[in-house]
């Protein structure tokens, strides 16, 4: 079978086509060019054949003609015409009837005068016949041989009479109709179609079959020597003639034929080629259109197949069995859809997951979806992601079975780059997830039991480098959300302050601008005593509206990171001492637990009276009226520890977690006292870290709080210390 | 009622100079009478349904309940009750919830000179 490498169907058809067309015009050239060139080859042919057959009849001809004469001279030399005079005429009579060939018997003298005549149905006077010296003077031979002039149909044959020396007397002429002749001319098997005849030697036809014919000065150009052919046009047919010249007459045998019936056979044979040609044309164009057809027949289906295929039809097959270039054809094909719908799939399986990732905002549902999408895609039995935190811990996404200590050995990856390597029975696949500078956010492994083809670590690698931007996005996200919520709770946290503290400043303010008035406008109206303690409290307001302001001032500082410490050698105790006394009026009258040890520190002597008196007011405030307070103090390996302790209302282990929080205020009910901006601990807490200490709490609920805080002891060598480098 | 027809005032304020300092503000008042004082939510609820004050003057800020939840739930029950929120920090956002809840005046301890006369003309108005 020819190879059809890049024939479309459409291209085959017009092949078949195109060849059908030249098989028709080189069978009408073909039939043509017969009945030309060979057309008159043939005739040529049909005459060379008939002229043998004529020179064959002129041969016969002569030899009858001679037979005559033969048996002519015979009667001559009987002897009966010894004396003509005599005898003559009833010898003549006699031998006409013994010889019923002839017509006419005469005698005739060396003059060519007719001595006796005997006719077969006349009596003719020989004195009446005109003088035959034509006959005397035609002797060859002794003999004489012609067609009469004034009747051409007669055939006249003569021979010489002599005596017994030899001596010529004269002739014996004897006349027969040319019917005798053309016996002759028949004597040859005829042959189909053709007919003989004579022509004498003035080209005229005396003896033919066809008498309309027999006369007919178109024949007259024929030659008259040897072998000679012609073609004639006569009544509207072309004859063929083919002749040859007799001895003794001279004239011409032929053998004529139509050209229609000579060429018959010719016809027959050019018809006979066209219907060969014809068939053989046929059989090329039948064995184009099976063959066409085998060819085609498959690839229509092949060629619909296509045209599905583009459609987007991806579940078309070619059923073409067989190991023929088609149904190798058709297998490729099927291949190749079955491949094209698999990557197509893959590629929609791969922009579904994509898109389902896209839509993640946090970060461990989208880790969960990516290892889920990876897994997926390709078909692993378990995968695992690894990413990064960067100021949190590494979130990690597992699905399927991975041992662990795969899963701990999982460092970072080369971004977007695929490894894979064997373990045992399965392999590990690990990519990087990329960012968008290209480093690794996290590592992914898969685990397969066989190891992915080039297609799919290319997918692998479009869904990772996906997967990173998705990832690197909803980091960013988390980032900026986290941002947002410290912003909002700064926020939030500022709009309390200004309120706590409008608050804070606009009690003592509103009570020394009330008391103040009262005192102004009704002075009289009050006692020595009851002036006094008006005015009393409007100083210990004022009081607080300093330190307040001084806590204000503190916090800001603080937070620009701008409050410088004086530190210095103090007595702890001395300094603890001297604070609960100066708070008299805050403590309201607190039953105070001192336990004060003789303890040295280096510490700023305000900021440490600050911390004592946070912590005192915060405890007075947390507590019912009446309940007594506790401080201590006492050196503890390297440091001074303080306690402060209430029997108050405590706190829950998470508001204890966020007490030193700045602007918090234990804000449950039943709480009595939740006065103040907020900032008293979270100030306690700065200072301490300030001076080189630690803070921190323990409470329970309803059975009080104790607040400790550490400082530094002081060197036992008397020395100043810079704690001011200690300085954030 | 108090024997000569002033309009009686229950003072709630968690700071005891404040309280102390609205009732010298209302001392010479012939309209008001502070028949009562209390440090808290709760504790106003509970004098309030013996004392029947005309008007309750209201701290917003206090612990435990604030002014707005003492309020409300004064006028769960005494729907009619004439009540006036008094707050340092006085923003809109206060102003409507106070509104909302069905307090009849809202002032600012900025301004605590005017307090008598806006309980006056509340207490002239009842």
């Amino acid at each position: 079978m020819r190879r059809w490498p890049h024939l479309a169907g459409g291209t085959l058809t017009r092949l078949i086509a195109a060849t059908f067309i030249a098989g028709i015009v080189a069978a009408v050239v073909a039939s043509a060019f017969l009945s030309t060139a060979g057309r008159s080859t043939l005739r040529d042919d049909v005459m060379g054949q008939n002229g043998v057959i004529a020179s064959h009849l002129a041969a016969r001809f002569s030899v009858r003609i001679d037979d005559h004469l033969d048996s002519l001279e015979m009667l001559a030399s009987s002897g009966a015409f010894l004396e003509p005079e005599v005898t003559a005429a009833a010898e003549l009579r006699t031998m006409l009837r013994a010889s019923p060939r002839y017509d006419e018997l005469t005698i005739l003298d060396l003059d060519g005068r007719a001595v006796a005549v005997a006719a077969a149905r006349s009596v003719v006077d020989p004195d009446e016949l005109p003088i035959r010296d034509d006959v005397i003077r035609g002797l060859e031979d002794g003999r004489f041989v012609a067609l009469r002039d004034d009747a051409p149909t007669v055939v006249e044959l003569g021979v010489l009479l002599t005596d017994a020396d030899g001596r010529p007397l004269g002739v014996l002429l004897a006349a027969a109709p040319l019917e005798v002749l053309q016996s002759y001319l028949l004597e040859v098997d005829p042959i189909a179609g053709t007919r003989r005849g004579f022509v004498d030697a003035s080209g005229r036809v005396v003896v033919h079959p066809e008498r309309d014919l027999v006369v007919s000065a178109e024949i007259v150009p024929f030659g008259m020597e040897g072998d000679t052919r012609a073609e004639v046009v006569r009544a509207d047919r072309t004859v063929l003639v083919s002749g040859a010249p007799t001895r003794h007459l001279g004239g011409t045998v032929i053998v004529e034929q139509d050209e229609v019936d000579a060429l018959r056979p010719v016809a027959e044979r050019i018809r006979q080629l066209n219907t060969l040609l014809v068939a053989v044309i046929g059989a090329i164009v039948l064995t184009l259109v099976v063959v066409g057809g085998y060819v085609l027949r498959p690839l229509r289906p092949l060629t619909e197949a296509v045209e599905r295929l583009g459609r987007g039809d991806r579940m078309v097959r070619i059923d073409a069995p067989g190991d023929h270039e088609i149904g190798r054809l058709a297998r490729s094909f099927n291949t190749l859809v079955a491949e094209l719908g698999r990557h197509e799939h893959q590629l929609g399986e791969l922009e579904r997951l994509a898109l389902a990732i896209s839509t993640r905002v946090e970060r461990e549902p989208l880790c969960r979806d990516i290892v889920g999408g990876a897994r997926s895609l390709l078909r692993a039995e378990a995968a695992v992601l690894v990413v990064d935190g960067e100021d949190e811990e590494p979130v990690v996404a597992v699905e399927g079975p991975v041992p662990p200590e795969v899963i701990e050995t999982m460092g970072s990856q080369d971004a977007a780059i695929v490894e894979i390597d064997r373990h045992g029975d399965s392999h590990h696949v690990r990519v990087g997830v990329p960012g968008a500078d290209g480093t690794a956010l996290g590592s992914l492994l898969l685990v397969r039991g066989s190891p992915p083809g080039a297609r799919e670590t290319d997918l692998l690698a479009s869904f990772v480098a996906f997967a990173g931007v998705t990832l690197e996005n909803v980091m960013r996200l988390e980032l900026e959300r986290r941002l947002v919520d410290e912003l909002q709770d700064a926020v939030d946290q500022r709009r309390d302050l200004v309120s706590s503290v409008t608050h804070e400043l606009r009690t003592p303010l509103v009570c020394i601008q009330g008391f103040s008035e009262t005192l102004l406008e009704s002075w009289h109206e009050f006692d020595d005593d009851e002036r006094r303690g008006l005015l009393g409290r409007v100083v210990t307001h004022a009081e607080d509206l300093d330190d307040l302001v001084t806590r204000l001032l503190d916090f800001s500082l603080i937070e620009r990171g701008a409050l410088v410490l004086e530190a210095e050698r103090i007595r702890l105790d001395d300094a603890i001492a001297e604070v609960v006394s100066s708070l008299h009026p805050v403590l309201d009258g607190r039953p105070m637990l001192l336990d004060l040890a003789e303890v040295e520190v280096v510490a700023d002597r305000r900021v440490l009276g600050r911390v004592v008196m946070n912590l005192l007011s915060n405890a007075v405030k947390y507590s019912e009226p009446g309940t007594p307070i506790g401080v201590s103090a006492r050196a503890r390996s390297d440091r001074g520890v303080v306690e402060v302790s209430d029997e108050g209302v405590g706190m829950t282990p998470a508001e204890l977690e966020q007490a030193f929080q700045p602007f918090w205020r234990a804000g449950r009910a039943g709480v009595r006292a939740v006065r103040g901006a907020g900032i008293g601990l979270s100030l306690v807490a700065e200072y301490v870290r300030l001076m080189g200490g630690e803070h921190g709490a323990r409470s329970e609920i309803d059975r009080g709080s104790t607040f400790h805080f550490t400082v530094p002891l002081a060197p036992v060598v008397a020395e100043p210390i810079d704690v001011a480098a200690v300085d954030p | 009622m108090s024997a000569d027809d002033r309009a009686g005032v229950l003072i709630v304020d968690d700071e005891p100079d404040i309280r102390l300092v609205l009732r010298l503000s209302m001392r010479a008042s012939q309209v008001l009478e502070v028949v009562g004082e209390a440090a808290s939510g709760p504790e106003a609820v509970d004098m309030f349904a013996h004392l029947r004050p005309r008007i309750v003057l209201l701290d917003q800020m206090m612990p435990g309940m604030t002014g707005i939840e003492t309020a409300s739930h004064l006028l769960e029950r005494w729907p009619e009750q004439t009540i006036v929120l008094c707050s340092a920090y006085l923003d809109r956002e206060l102003r409507d919830r106070a509104e909302e809840v069905g307090i009849r005046a809202t002032v600012s301890k900025e301004d605590l000179r005017v307090i008598p006369d806006v309980l006056e003309s509340l207490a002239r108005a009842s």
